[in-house]
C-alpha cells in the first residue's frame, strides 16, 4: 500500500497544471483498464458506449459513463471480474447537476475489498422519465440505496423488489433533491416555511 | 377466622388458634364497653351493645391481619426498593436516591405517593374487568403467602401443617394474575411477557418444589414453624443447611429457582425491558402498576424468608436464647427480617451483575439441569438421613456431619462453574441459533 | 429478506403480505419452504411441525428501548422465533443532503455533527477532508495530529457506548454506567479543547478550529493510561461472562458474502472475518505513520461473524485506538493548526468522494461543487444506513431476544441512518 494520500505539495497556481489531488489515488482503478474490461469480447458493452471522463478533466474525479440500459450487466461484470471484484457498492447517488439539464446522473461508487481499489461509474437517465434497471441482484445493499435515490429523485429502478420511499414519509409529494423541486407550504397542517 | 378456615381446608387441621384471634375478641369486647357503643345501644333501645356473632369477630380479625400484612409488605417492599436502588448505585459507581429523607429512605414513599396520584389509565382496547382484576389477584397472592410465614416463635399469622405446599400454591396464583394482565392489556408485548411468565413459572416450580422437599425430608415435617423450631440451638450449628451435605446444594438450587419464580435477573424474561419494553405490565400505570411492583418485592421477600426459614435457621440466631418474652419475639422478628434482607441483597447483587438469559436457555436450565439435580438431591438427602444420620435430632448429630457442609462448599462451587460452562457450550448447538455459514474465502 | 410478490406502485405503502398456509414460507404441512429452510436445526423443525399457529406481526419501535433510537421494525414472529423483519426508517430524517445544497460550505459543518452524534469528530473529519480534496489545500501537520487524536478518542467514546448499550440490550445494566464514566472523561477532554460535548464542529475545513489548550495533551496521556486498566475490567465483566457469551455466540451470524453484499463496513465487516480497515487499507491523514492492528472476528466463542465477534472487534479496537493516540502524542510537534482560507469559501468545481473509517464503518462524503459558495450535491454515505439494511436478512430464524442482540451488535445510530 502506498504513500500518504494527501498531496504534500501546495496547489500549483498555474491554470494549466492539474492539481495533484485531482489525480487518481493509488487505490483508484485505472479507467482505461476498466473500460477494457467492460468492453472486452463477451463483455456487456461496446467500447463506443463507454466514455471515459478522466481524472482532472473539468476538475472531476474520473468516471466511466456507461449506458444506462446495460447497467445491471455492467455491474455484474464489475462484481465478478477478477480484476475488479467490486463486492461492495458504497453508494448509489442521484445527481441533478442543474435545473436546465434534461438528464440525471446516477453515480455508483464501488469498493473492492479483495483488490483494495475503488471505481466510479456514472449512468445518465432522462429527467422526464428517469428509469434504470435495478442492481439489487448484484449487490443486496443496492436495495436501500436505490430506494433512497427513488425517494429523492424519483428514479424508478426497474425490477426492484420493494421500491418505495425510505426516508421521506410515504405520502410525501415530489422528489426533494431535484433542482426544480419546490418546497411545500405545509405537510398535514404542519407549516414547512 | 375465615382465612383460617380456608387455610385449614388447604393445610389440614390447624395446630393451634391463630395468635390474632384472642386479642381480636378482646378488642371487640373493649369496643362493646366503650361509651360510644353504649350510647348507640341505648339509642337503639338495648341495654348494652350486643355480643357480635362469630363471623363478625372473624371478619374483624381477618381485617386486622390483612391490614398488618399489607403494612408489613409495603414497608418491606419499600425498604427493598430503596435497598435495590442504593446497592445498584453503589455497584454502578453512582449514588442512588439520597434526597428524600435520611439516606433517601423515604424515596419509595414519595414514589408511592406519586404513583397513587397518577392518572389511572385503562387502554381503550383492554378487557376492562380482567385488566382491573389482574393487579388485585397478583397482590392477593403476595399477601396470602405471608400467612404461612413463621416470623418469630408464636408470631406467625397461622400455623399450617403443609406450610411449604401452601406457599408454593399461593405463589402460583400470581402467575394467573400476570397472564390476565398480559392478555387483557391487548398489547402484543404484554402478551409475550405473560406467556413467558407462564412458561417460566411452571417450569421453575418443579426444581423449586424439589429443593423444598429436601428440608422437609431432613426435618421430617412440612410445617414451617416446626422446621424452624427444630433448628434452634445455642450455636447455630443446627441450621438446616449444616445438617447434611445435601442441604447446601439444595439451598443453591432453591435460590436459583426462587430467582426465576420471582422474575429476577437473570430470569427476568417476563418483563425484560430491553426486549419486551416492560412485559406484562407495559400498559399499567399509577396505582395498578405499583401493585405489580409491590408484588415483585413482596414475593422476593417471601421467597427469601422461606429460604431463611427452611435452610438458614429462621428466627434462630446464636445467643438469642438469653432473651425472654416480648424481647425475644421482637428480636426473633428482627433476626428473621434481617436474614431475609440479606438474601434479598444477594438477589440484588446478582441482578446488577449478570446479563439476562434467553427464553430457551431458561427452559433448558430448568429442565435439563435444575430438575434432574433436584431429583437427585431429594433422593440423596433421604438416603443420607436414613443411612448416615439415622434419624438423629439435629442437636445430637456429631460434629463431623455438620462440618461436612463447609467442605462441600468448594465442591459445589466447582460444580456450578462446570454447569455454567456446560450451558454455554450447549448453546453452541442451540436449536434457534442463527444458521452458520461457510466462512468466506476472501482474504485481503 | 421478506419476500414480496410484486413491486408495489410508486410511493405505495408496502406491507408484509399475510399468507395463508401453503402460500407463504411454509408449505401445506407447515414445513418451512426451502428458502427459509437452510440448515434448520432438528428441534426447530419439530417445533414448527408441532405448533401450528399463524404468524403474528408486531411493531418493534419506533419507541422501543433496544432499537437505539427511532427505528421501527415490523417483525413477523412465530412464537419467540422471528420469521421476517422489515425495517422502517426516516423518523428523524432531517434532510441533511438537501440542506447541504442550500448552505455554504463552512456552514454545513455543524450538520455533519448530527448524523452520527456519537462520533461527531469523525463526521467533521470526513466532511472536511472531502472539501479539502476539492480545495487542494495542505493541512498543517499539528492539525492532522490533533484531528487524529480527537477522531480516535471519539472512536473510543463511541465504542464505549456500543459496549455499554450492548450490555443493556442483553440485560446487564452495570457496564453501561461504567462505560459512561470513561466516556465522560473523553467528553470533558473535548469540552476543554472545543467547548462542546457532543456536537463539536471542531475539525474544520483546513485543520482544526484552535490549538489544544495547555496541559490537554498530558491529560490525554493520563486518560490513555487509565483507560487501559479500566478496559481490562470491562472485558472481564462482560466479554467472558458465560451468560453473555451464550447470548451472543452463534447468534446473528453474518457470513462474509452477506456482509459484502449488504455493504457492511467497519466492525460489522471485520466481525465477519475480513481485515479491512480504511485506516490501514487506504490510509488517510497520518494513519500510515502509526502502528496498530486490525481486530478481526475470530469465532473464538462460536462462529465467525456472530454477535460476539462484532462486539469483540469493538472492544479490541478501543485498545488499538489507545495505541494510535499514544503514537500521536509522541509525534506531535508545535505548529499552526488551521490553513488560511477565505471566510466566504468558494470551492473549485469538481467531484470528490472521500471515505473515512468511522467507528461504525466507512463514512463517505461525496461532494460536487460547481465552483460556487454552495454545493451542487452533497451525498452522505452513512455506514449505519448500509449496516442496518442487513436486518431483513440477519433476523429471520433468530429468537426475539436475539433480534435485540443482533441490532445491538450492528450498533446503529439512527441519526446517521436517517440523516
Amino acid at each position: 500500500m502506498a504513500s500518504d494520500p494527501k498531496p504534500t505539495t501546495p496547489e500549483p497556481k498555474g491554470a494549466a497544471a492539474v492539481p495533484r489531488h485531482w489525480l487518481p489515488s493509488p487505490w483508484d482503478h485505472s479507467l482505461e483498464k476498466l473500460k477494457a474490461t467492460l468492453s472486452s469480447p463477451g463483455g456487456p458493452c461496446d467500447a463506443n458506449d463507454l466514455k471515459i471522463v478522466p481524472w482532472g478533466a473539468k476538475q472531476c474525479e474520473g468516471y466511466i459513463d456507461v449506458p444506462a440500459a446495460k447497467i445491471a450487466d455492467i455491474c455484474k461484470v464489475l462484481r465478478d471480474d477478477p480484476d475488479c471484484r467490486y463486492e461492495i457498492v458504497m453508494c448509489i447517488s442521484g445527481v441533478d447537476y442543474s435545473k436546465e439539464d434534461d438528464k440525471l446522473a446516477i453515480i455508483y461508487h464501488l469498493l473492492s475489498v479483495a483488490n483494495n481499489q475503488r471505481a466510479q461509474i456514472r449512468a445518465w437517465v432522462p429527467k422526464a422519465a428517469p428509469e434504470i434497471d435495478t442492481v439489487e441482484g448484484v449487490w443486496a445493499a443496492a436495495n436501500w440505496h436505490e430506494r433512497e435515490t427513488y425517494d429523492f429523485f424519483g428514479v424508478v429502478f426497474r425490477g426492484h423488489s420493494d421500491l418505495r420511499r425510505i426516508l421521506c414519509p410515504e405520502d410525501w409529494v415530489g422528489f426533494p433533491l431535484l433542482k426544480d423541486y419546490e418546497f411545500p407550504k405545509e405537510y398535514h397542517g404542519i407549516s414547512c416555511v | 377466622m375465615i382465612s383460617l378456615h380456608v387455610m385449614e381446608s388447604i393445610g389440614g387441621q390447624a395446630r393451634r388458634a391463630a395468635p390474632g384471634t384472642n386479642w381480636t375478641i378482646d378488642l371487640i369486647e373493649w369496643a362493646r364497653k366503650c361509651s360510644l357503643s353504649k350510647w348507640l345501644a341505648n339509642a337503639a333501645g338495648y341495654e348494652e351493645a350486643p355480643v357480635p356473632p362469630d363471623w363478625i369477630v372473624a371478619a374483624v380479625g381477618a381485617g386486622i391481619a390483612v391490614g398488618l400484612v399489607l403494612a408489613f409488605i409495603s414497608v418491606v417492599a419499600m425498604f427493598s426498593i430503596w435497598l435495590e436502588r442504593r446497592v445498584a448505585g453503589r455497584i454502578q459507581s453512582r449514588i442512588g436516591p439520597n434526597r428524600v429523607g435520611p439516606f433517601g429512605l423515604l424515596q419509595s414513599l414519595a414514589d408511592g405517593v406519586k404513583l397513587l396520584l397518577k392518572e389511572d389509565i385503562i387502554p381503550s382496547g383492554a378487557d376492562r374487568s380482567l385488566f382491573i382484576l389482574a393487579p388485585a389477584l397478583v397482590m392477593a397472592s403476595a399477601l396470602g403467602m405471608f400467612a404461612a410465614l413463621p416470623m418469630a416463635a408464636g408470631a406467625g399469622f397461622t400455623d399450617l401443617n403443609l406450610g411449604i405446599i401452601f406457599i408454593i400454591a399461593v405463589s402460583s396464583l400470581a402467575t394467573i394474575g400476570v397472564i390476565m394482565a398480559g392478555w387483557s392489556s391487548n398489547n402484543k408485548w404484554a402478551l409475550y411477557g405473560a406467556m413467558r411468565e407462564a412458561a417460566q413459572v411452571v417450569s421453575y416450580e418443579i426444581p423449586l418444589g424439589l429443593s423444598l422437599l429436601v428440608p422437609a425430608v431432613v426435618a421430617g415435617s412440612m410445617n414451617l414453624r416446626e422446621i424452624t423450631e427444630s433448628q434452634s440451638s445455642w450455636s447455630g450449628a443446627c441450621w438446616l443447611i449444616f445438617q447434611n451435605p445435601i442441604c447446601l446444594p439444595a439451598f443453591v438450587l432453591y435460590f436459583v429457582a426462587a430467582l426465576a419464580e420471582t422474575k429476577r435477573a437473570p430470569f427476568d424474561l417476563p418483563e425484560s425491558e430491553s426486549e419486551l419494553v416492560a412485559g406484562f405490565h407495559v400498559e399499567y400505570s399509577g396505582i395498578r402498576f405499583s401493585f405489580f411492583f409491590l408484588e415483585e418485592y413482596g414475593a422476593m421477600f417471601i421467597m427469601s424468608a422461606l429460604g431463611v426459614a427452611l435452610f438458614l435457621g429462621g428466627w434462630n440466631f446464636p445467643g438469642i436464647d438469653v432473651l425472654h418474652g416480648g424481647w425475644l419475639v421482637a428480636t426473633q422478628l428482627l433476626v428473621f427480617v434481617i436474614k431475609s434482607l440479606c438474601m434479598i441483597l444477594l438477589m440484588i447483587w446478582v441482578r446488577w451483575t449478570l446479563p439476562r438469559l434467553r427464553v430457551d436457555q431458561v427452559m433448558v436450565m430448568s429442565y435439563k439441569y435444575l430438575t434432574p439435580i433436584g431429583l437427585g438431591l431429594v433422593v440423596a438427602s433421604a438416603g443420607w438421613e436414613v443411612l448416615v444420620a439415622g434419624g438423629l435430632p439435629f442437636n445430637d448429630r456429631p460434629f463431623w456431619m455438620q462440618a461436612a457442609t463447609p467442605a462441600l462448599v468448594v465442591f459445589v462451587c466447582l460444580l456450578l462453574g462446570w454447569m455454567l460452562r456446560k450451558q454455554s457450550v450447549d448453546s453452541a448447538a442451540a436449536p434457534f441459533a442463527a444458521r452458520s455459514s461457510a466462512p468466506g474465502a476472501i482474504q485481503t | 429478506m421478506v419476500p414480496s410478490s410484486e413491486t408495489p406502485a410508486r410511493g405505495a405503502a408496502a406491507t408484509l403480505p399475510v399468507k395463508p398456509a401453503g402460500q407463504g414460507d411454509y408449505d401445506e404441512d407447515f414445513n418451512l419452504k426451502p428458502k427459509f429452510a437452510t440448515p434448520l436445526a432438528r428441534n426447530e423443525r419439530e417445533m414448527v411441525m408441532d405448533v401450528r399457529t399463524q404468524d403474528m406481526e408486531m411493531n418493534m419501535g419506533p419507541q422501543h428501548p433496544s432499537t437505539h433510537g427511532v427505528l421501527r421494525l415490523l417483525l413477523r414472529v412465530d412464537g419467540e422465533i422471528v420469521t421476517g423483519a422489515v425495517p422502517y426508517i426516516g423518523y428523524i430524517h432531517r434532510c441533511a443532503e438537501k440542506i447541504g445544497e442550500s448552505v455554504e460550505w463552512i456552514q454545513y459543518l455543524p450538520y455533519t455533527d448530527r448524523y452520527d452524534y456519537l462520533a461527531a469528530m469523525n463526521n467533521n473529519l470526513g466532511y472536511s477532508m472531502a472539501v479539502e480534496k476539492l480545495l487542494g489545500i495542505e493541512i498543517p501537520e499539528r492539525a492532522m495530529y490533533i484531528r487524529t487524536i480527537c477522531a480516535e478518542l471519539n472512536r473510543i467514546g463511541s465504542h464505549l457506548i456500543a459496549f455499554g448499550t450492548y450490555g443493556l440490550d442483553l440485560g446487564a445494566f452495570t457496564p453501561f454506567f461504567y462505560s459512561f464514566r470513561e466516556r465522560e472523561w473523553i467528553l470533558s477532554l473535548f469540552e476543554k479543547i472545543c467547548g462542546a460535548r457532543l456536537t463539536y464542529s471542531y475539525i474544520r475545513i483546513g485543520g482544526v478550529f484552535n490549538d489544544s489548550p495547555p496541559g490537554w495533551l498530558e491529560e490525554v496521556a493520563a486518560f490513555c493510561n487509565d483507560f487501559e486498566e479500566k478496559w481490562k475490567e470491562y472485558n472481564d465483566l462482560l466479554s467472558e461472562n458465560s451468560i453473555f457469551v451464550s447470548r451472543t455466540a452463534n447468534v446473528g451470524v453474518i457470513s462474509v458474502e452477506d456482509a459484502l453484499a449488504f455493504g457492511l463496513t467497519g466492525p460489522c465487516l471485520r466481525g465477519s472475518g475480513i481485515a479491512y480497515d480504511l485506516r490501514k487499507a487506504q490510509p488517510y491523514e497520518l494513519y500510515n505513520k502509526f502502528e496498530f492492528d486490525i481486530p478481526v472476528g475470530s469465532g473464538r466463542k462460536g462462529t465467525v461473524g456472530d454477535c460476539w465477534d462484532r462486539y469483540d472487534v469493538r472492544m479490541q479496537e478501543m485498545r488499538e485506538s489507545v495505541k494510535i493516540v499514544r503514537q500521536c502524542l509522541a509525534g506531535i510537534q508545535e505548529g499552526p493548526t488551521l490553513a488560511k482560507l477565505s471566510a466566504a469559501l468558494r470551492v473549485p468545481a469538481g467531484h470528490a468522494y472521500v471515505g473515512i473509517e468511522n467507528p461504525r464503518g466507512e463514512l463517505g462524503h461525496f461532494v460536487i461543487s460547481g465552483g460556487d459558495k454552495k454545493a451542487i450535491r452533497l451525498r452522505v454515505r452513512g455506514p449505519s444506513f448500509c449496516n442496518l439494511s442487513i436486518l431483513p436478512k440477519a433476523l429471520p430464524g433468530t429468537m426475539l431476544a436475539d433480534a435485540v442482540a443482533v441490532i445491538g451488535s450492528i450498533d446503529i445510530v439512527l441519526g446517521e441512518v436517517d440523516r
